[in-house]
């Protein structure tokens, strides 16, 4: 089972945000192999870390995530956003990839998962 | 010798009267002697009309053209003075034979010289007559008669007549005509002035002024120029000019003058000119001027950038705002539409100036009510506008030109701007913040089902993210201040009289906005747990807080020092497990702050300290973003 479990890549700045998607992310079967607060650590991790997916919080610390969004897509790594901006809050280039609207239930979470990184 | 052949002529007629016979119309008399012969030859060739009337006024004599002109043949001695039908007096009444200038030169003995006469002859022909009577005298000075010379001079006074209407009319016209009509002789000398002109120079008549030099009217500033063209002008050339003319009673004029060159009769030269007083117009034209200068004045003071052009669209106008708007100063009379370097539409496809607001206006007469685009600068600047252009019309309603005013709405760009990253803004903080309360309550749900404290606990971390919010709302969200934030945390522990059991001291520092909620829940969790299980769960606990500024040796970071002590409660054990509280200070700390944390579980009590790199203790720009 270990060696099955996806590794995740988590940029969301806020603490109990982060705290509590890792937490069920833990839950749901995944490791949560990268969790960056910041735009910095979340670029240095997108860029070098190994991942299957990652769920990318729209705005950390101030800054947009788009150069990090990029940087995944070039690297062919899977992701999906958590915005509280909601799909219209995105630019055009990002609108078809998939969206989690904060706040959501775990279940919410699960499905998206399922749905986008079977 | 005249005087012999007038009494030569009047013995002539003795002899007439004598015979009594008249056998030819112009021999009253017989067959003259030899100097009778010579008088009637002279009596007949006299280029004149004329005859003879003796003291008595009867007529004895007469040569061929009187009989022409009274259309009539005489019977000698029978008619007396006049051998026409009338004479009229001056006021058209018809004269007496005894009024008639020959009985008055009979009477006198005067002569009448010249004198011209309107008679009316036996045809009924009214006939103007000049007339010359001499009386003939005896040897002893007696009248003995008189002769009368008369020519008809009926044509010479028609034509003078008409020369007399046709002078009168010319001066009628010029009398009447508005323009100064003048005559100046070369040396300067006024000839002749019309009314209007009289009244330009404020003369009274024109005996005042003719034969005066009228250089000193000119205006001194002008008088040289005046003169120079005056003589070219009787030299032979036609010139136009004006000039200004201090009037007799000492009011200025300003002038116009169209002269040409006029060859008087004696031959000398001279001027005529016609000057048209265009004081008004002047003053006019002043009043234009000082009103588009006031008018410029008035648009350069406007903030907002204004320009016109002509109806094809040449910029003729622009003001300082414009030049601010478009970063150059156009060529008025090249540019065309608008003043800009290049423009461009809404969605920064490239604007032609011939496409452009200000030339649709021109094209159609629609006055637009604020276009938008961009105005691009030389420099690589890129201003966004709102353009007003309107038609300028004349009083036919025809297209003369148009005016624009050009908005720069950069700063209404920036807030349009600013306005959706805050609603941006507020959704992302809104819905982090129902996140973390999500995430806070599944975590006290969890340390609950040990505890059965849920509620407790949800609601005084709930609490603790509620006012540091509030902290965060009075300075409008744009960071608070580290006392603040501490101050807020401990108070429920002050309030009960347990003051001197917490200590806190430090400088204050400024806090960014996510440095403050995450300062807020450690400080929280920190103090709750001091409350239920550390120093202020026994009444002589106590708690130090003291921070100062120090500088990470590994980062080079300036960094907040902050010791928390707790003291004299109860023995400390380590815990077993890693609580929420731990993690979530363990984790605000390193993870979202980028500081350190040391917590040691010494028996005497709690310590921990913290090592966080605060944005205002380093040399970069705030960030304001949660």
């Amino acid at each position: 089972m270990t060696t099955t479990r996806k590794r995740v890549l988590l940029v969301e700045d806020e603490t109990l945000i982060a705290m509590l998607l890792e937490d069920i992310l833990d839950e749901f079967g995944y490791d949560v192999a990268g969790s960056a607060a910041d735009f910095d650590e979340g670029m240095r991790l997108a860029s070098s870390g190994s991942f299957d997916l990652a769920i990318l919080d729209v705005n950390v610390g101030g800054r947009e995530i788009f150069p990090i969004a990029e940087q995944l897509a070039a690297r062919d790594i899977p992701f999906m956003f958590s915005t509280g901006y909601g799909a219209y809050g995105l630019p055009d280039e990002w609108k078809n990839r998939p969206v989690l609207a904060k706040p959501f239930k775990p279940d919410d979470l699960e499905k998206a998962l399922h749905a986008n990184f079977p | 010798m005249l005087a012999r052949f007038m009494a030569g002529l009047l013995g002539t007629l003795k002899i007439m009267n004598c015979t009594q016979e008249a056998s030819t119309l112009n021999r009253i008399s017989a067959p003259p002697l030899s100097s009778d012969l010579l008088n009637d030859m002279v009596f007949e060739l006299l280029p004149a009309a004329a005859f003879v009337c003796d003291a008595t006024g009867a007529i004895v004599r007469y040569n061929r053209k009187a009989a022409e002109f009274w259309g009539r043949e005489l019977i000698p001695g029978e008619t007396y003075y006049i051998g026409i039908e009338r004479i009229f007096h001056a006021d058209g009444r018809a004269m007496l034979p005894e009024e008639s200038p020959m009985a008055s030169v009979l009477r006198s003995g005067l002569p009448v010289r010249d004198r011209e006469l309107l008679v009316q002859n036996l045809l009924g022909q009214q006939r103007w007559t000049l007339v010359n009577i001499s009386p003939i005298f005896d040897d002893e000075g007696q009248i003995k008669g008189a002769i009368n010379c008369f020519q008809d001079i009926t044509e010479r006074k028609e034509s003078e007549r008409k020369l007399q209407e046709s002078q009168a009319f010319l001066q009628a016209v010029v009398d009447a005509t508005p323009e100064c009509i003048k005559v100046v002789t070369e040396d300067g000398l006024l000839m002749q002035m019309n009314d209007a002109g009289l009244s330009m120079i404020q003369a009274e008549s024109l005996e005042r002024v003719r034969g005066a030099c009228i250089f000193n009217l000119i205006a001194p500033e002008h008088r040289d120029v005046w003169i120079t063209n005056h003589l070219r002008v009787c030299k032979g050339e036609q010139l136009s000019w004006t000039y200004d003319v201090i009037g007799l009673a000492g009011t200025r004029v300003n002038l116009e003058t169209h002269a040409v060159p006029l060859r008087l009769p004696d031959g000398r030269r001279a001027h005529l000119a016609v000057t048209h007083n265009i004081t008004q117009r002047v003053k006019d034209e002043q009043a234009v001027r000082e009103s588009e200068r006031h008018l410029s004045e008035l648009l350069d003071g406007l903030a907002v950038a204004v320009y016109t052009t002509d109806a094809k669209g040449y910029l003729t106008f622009y003001n300082e705002a414009a030049v601010a708007l478009w970063g150059h100063r156009p060529r008025l009379g090249e540019a065309r539409w608008c003043g800009s370097w290049k423009m461009q539409w809404p969605d920064g496809r490239e604007l032609p100036h011939d496409e452009c607001f200000m030339a649709t206006v021109l094209d159609d007469g629609q006055a637009v009510q604020g276009g938008e685009g961009y105005i691009l600068r030389q420099d690589g600047s890129r201003i966004p506008f709102a353009a007003y252009p309107s038609p300028l019309r004349n009083e036919d309603g025809e297209i003369t030109g148009a005016v624009n005013m050009c908005v720069d709405i950069s700063r209404h760009k920036t807030a349009e701007a600013q306005q959706r990253a805050l609603i941006n803004e507020l959704n992302h903080r809104v819905k982090n913040t129902l996140m973390t309360v999500q995430s806070i309550a599944t975590y006290s749900l969890r340390s609950a089902n040990a505890e059965s404290r849920f509620r407790e606990m949800f609601d005084a971390r709930l609490l603790a993210l509620s006012k540091a919010h509030d902290l965060l709302t009075q300075a409008q969200w744009q960071g608070t201040r580290l006392r603040a934030v501490i101050e807020q945390e401990v108070a429920p522990y002050t309030e009960q009289g347990k003051a001197s059991r917490i200590e806190f001291s430090g400088n204050d520092h400024a806090l960014e906005p996510r440095e403050a909620l995450a300062l807020a829940m450690v400080f929280h969790e920190l103090i709750t747990n001091a409350a239920k299980y550390g120093a202020l769960s026994v009444p002589e606990g106590r708690l130090q807080l003291t921070w100062y500024v120090g500088k990470d040796e590994h980062t080079g970071h300036h960094c907040l020092e902050l010791n928390w002590l707790e003291r004299e409660g109860p023995t400390v054990e380590v815990p077993q497990v890693k609580g929420f509280g731990s993690r979530l200070i363990d984790r605000s700390i390193t993870r979202e702050l980028k500081g350190r944390v040391v917590t040691t579980f010494v028996p005497a009590g709690l310590e921990c300290h913290l090592s966080i790199p605060l944005l205002c203790l380093q040399a970069r720009p705030k960030g304001s973003f949660v």
